[in-house]
C-alpha cells in the first residue's frame, strides 16, 4: 500500500498513443469519520492532514455546518480565510523556494523555504491562540501585534526573494513589456525561471483550452471519459491581463502561481490594516459540502450526517482533478512536441511542475 | 490530499540528510527545514523534506488514527512496545 500516494506518467514511445497519467491516492482514512460526531470529526481531520492542514480544517468546518444548516460567524469566516490564505501564501514559497531552482538547474533555496515555515504558526498564535476557529464560533476583538509581524515577515519574504520588488511594484506590472522589465535583468530564481521558459519553450508548448472548474458547476469528477475541469492559480487569476489566454502556455502556469503568492500577500496586509473586508470564498457551497483554496486548486469536504453523526464523508483533492484522466494534465503531456527522449521528459516535468501534484511524481517513456 | 504521517527519524546524515522510518521503509529526505533536528524526533514528510516536527504525543495520536484505519500495523507494534 503505498500510503504517500504518487502519480505516475507514462509517455508513449508512439507519438499517436495516449499518455497515461495514474493517479494513486493516499491511503484512504475517511471510513475512519463515519459513525463520530461532528465535533470529533473536526478536531481529527487537521491531524490526519496536517501538511495543509489549515485548508482541511476551513473545509471540514463549513462542510459540517452547510450539512447542518449552519454558518459561523463573519469573523470566524475571516478568520479561517486568513489562515487558509496564509498556507496557501506558505506552500507557494515552499515550492518556488524548493523546486523552482531544479527546473533552472540551481541549487534549492532551503534558507527561504526554512523562513516561510513559521510563518503560519505565527499568525495562527497570533489570531486564534486558543485554536477554536475552525471548532466553534469566537470572537476576534483585535488584531494582536504579532498578526501584523507575521504577515510583514511573509510579505518581506516574497519580496526579497521571489520577486526582488515590493508587492505592488511586482503586481502593477499589467503588460507584457513591464514584465519583460522584470525578467531580463534575473534579479530572482523566479524572474530566472520565467525568462528561461520563454527562451526553451514557445508559447504554444503544452498549450491547451482549458475548462475551469468553478465554471463547471461539479464537486465530484465525473465518472465519464468527458474531460474533468482545471482547479489552479490559473483558474483565480485568469482575468489577469498577463494571465488571461485561451491557450495558456507553461510560462502562463508558472506565472499565475506568482500571481497567486503576490495577491494573497497583499489581501492579507490590506486586510491587517482594514483597508478592506475579506471575501469569504464559496459561501454558497451546497448542504454538506465544504470548500477550501489550496495552492494547488480547490479542496472539497463532502459530509454526509444522519441523527447528528456523519453517515459518510469523502475528500476530493485538487490533485483529483487536474491528474484525472482526460485532466489538465493529461491533456498538456499530449500536447508536447515530438522530440527526442531525453528533451520530452524534460518538458513534461516542467508541466509537472506547473499544475504540481500534490504527492510525488513519477515520468517515464515506455 | 498529502496524509500527514509522522515518520521517524533513526539515523543523521551528512548534508542536512536523514534516514526515518515510516511504515516499516527506510527513506532518506532533507531535514534542512527543521530546527535542530535528532534521532528518535517524530517529523512530518512531504516530497522529500521533514516539514516540521511533531511532538511523540501527536505523532502518537496520529499513528493510532491511521492504524484505527487498518494502515501502519507496524508503527502501532511499535508504540504498543514502547509504552509496556
Amino acid at each position: 500500500m503505498d500510503l504517500e500516494g504518487h502519480v505516475e506518467i507514462l509517455l508513449p514511445r508512439d507519438p499517436g498513443a495516449s499518455v497515461e497519467v495514474t493517479l494513486k491516492e493516499p491511503a484512504d482514512v475517511t471510513r475512519l469519520l463515519s459513525g463520530r460526531k461532528p465535533a470529533e470529526v473536526m478536531r481529527m481531520v487537521p491531524a490526519l492532514y496536517s501538511l495543509c492542514g489549515t485548508a482541511h480544517a476551513a473545509a471540514s468546518s463549513y462542510a459540517m455546518e452547510t450539512a447542518r444548516g449552519d454558518s459561523a460567524d463573519a469573523e470566524t469566516r475571516k478568520v479561517r480565510e486568513c489562515l487558509v490564505l496564509m498556507e496557501r501564501a506558505r506552500e507557494h514559497l515552499l515550492r518556488i523556494a524548493l523546486d523552482w531552482p531544479k527546473l533552472n538547474q540551481e541549487p534549492p533555496d532551503t534558507e527561504t523555504a526554512r523562513a516561510a515555515m513559521p510563518i503560519l504558526p505565527a499568525l495562527r498564535a497570533a489570531l486564534d491562540p486558543e485554536e477554536q476557529a475552525f471548532s466553534g464560533h469566537f470572537e476576534l476583538t483585535n488584531l494582536k501585534r504579532e498578526a501584523y509581524v507575521a504577515v510583514e515577515t511573509a510579505s518581506s519574504l516574497a519580496e526579497q526573494w521571489v520577486f526582488g520588488e515590493s508587492l505592488t511594484r511586482w503586481l502593477s506590472r499589467r503588460s507584457q513589456a513591464e514584465l519583460q522589465g522584470w525578467i531580463k535583468p534575473g534579479l530572482t530564481g523566479a524572474a530566472r525561471l520565467i525568462g528561461n521558459l520563454d527562451k526553451r519553450v514557445g508559447d504554444d508548448t503544452a498549450a491547451v483550452s482549458t475548462v475551469y472548474l468553478s465554471d463547471a458547476g461539479l464537486v465530484l469528477p465525473p465518472e465519464s471519459d468527458d474531460l474533468v475541469p482545471e482547479t489552479s492559480s490559473l483558474e483565480r487569476h485568469r482575468a489577469h491581463p498577463l494571465l488571461a489566454a485561451d491557450m495558456p502556455s507553461l510560462s502562463t502556469r508558472y506565472l499565475a502561481r506568482l500571481v497567486d503568492l503576490a495577491t494573497i500577500l497583499v489581501e492579507l496586509k490590506d486586510l491587517r490594516d482594514r483597508k478592506t473586508d475579506l471575501q469569504v470564498t464559496h459561501e454558497t457551497a451546497p448542504a454538506g459540502v465544504g470548500i477550501a483554496e489550496t495552492a494547488r486548486g480547490r479542496l472539497t469536504h463532502i459530509a454526509v450526517l444522519r441523527d447528528g453523526k456523519v453517515e459518510s464523508y469523502q475528500i476530493v483533492s485538487p490533485t483529483r482533478w487536474n491528474f484525472a484522466k482526460n485532466g489538465i494534465a493529461q491533456r498538456c503531456l499530449e500536447a508536447l512536441p515530438d522530440r527526442y527522449s531525453e528533451e520530452r521528459l524534460d518538458l513534461a516535468n516542467l508541466v509537472l511542475g506547473a499544475i504540481d501534484p500534490c504527492v510525488s511524481h513519477s515520468v517515464r517513456i515506455h | 490530499m498529502c496524509l500527514a504521517i509522522p515518520a521517524k527519524v533513526t539515523e543523521l546524515l551528512a548534508d542536512d540528510m536523514a534516514t526515518v522510518a515510516l511504515d516499516g521503509v527506510k527513506k532518506q529526505i532533507s531535514v534542512a527545514l527543521v530546527e535542530d533536528p535528532a534521532v528518535d524526533d517524530y517529523v512530518l514528510v512531504h516530497v522529500g523534506y521533514a516539514l516540521h516536527k511533531v511532538s511523540p504525543d501527536e505523532a502518537s495520536r496520529t499513528l493510532a488514527m491511521m492504524a484505527e484505519a487498518g494502515l501502519l500495523q507496524e508503527e502501532l507494534e511499535e508504540i504498543a512496545g514502547s509504552e509496556q
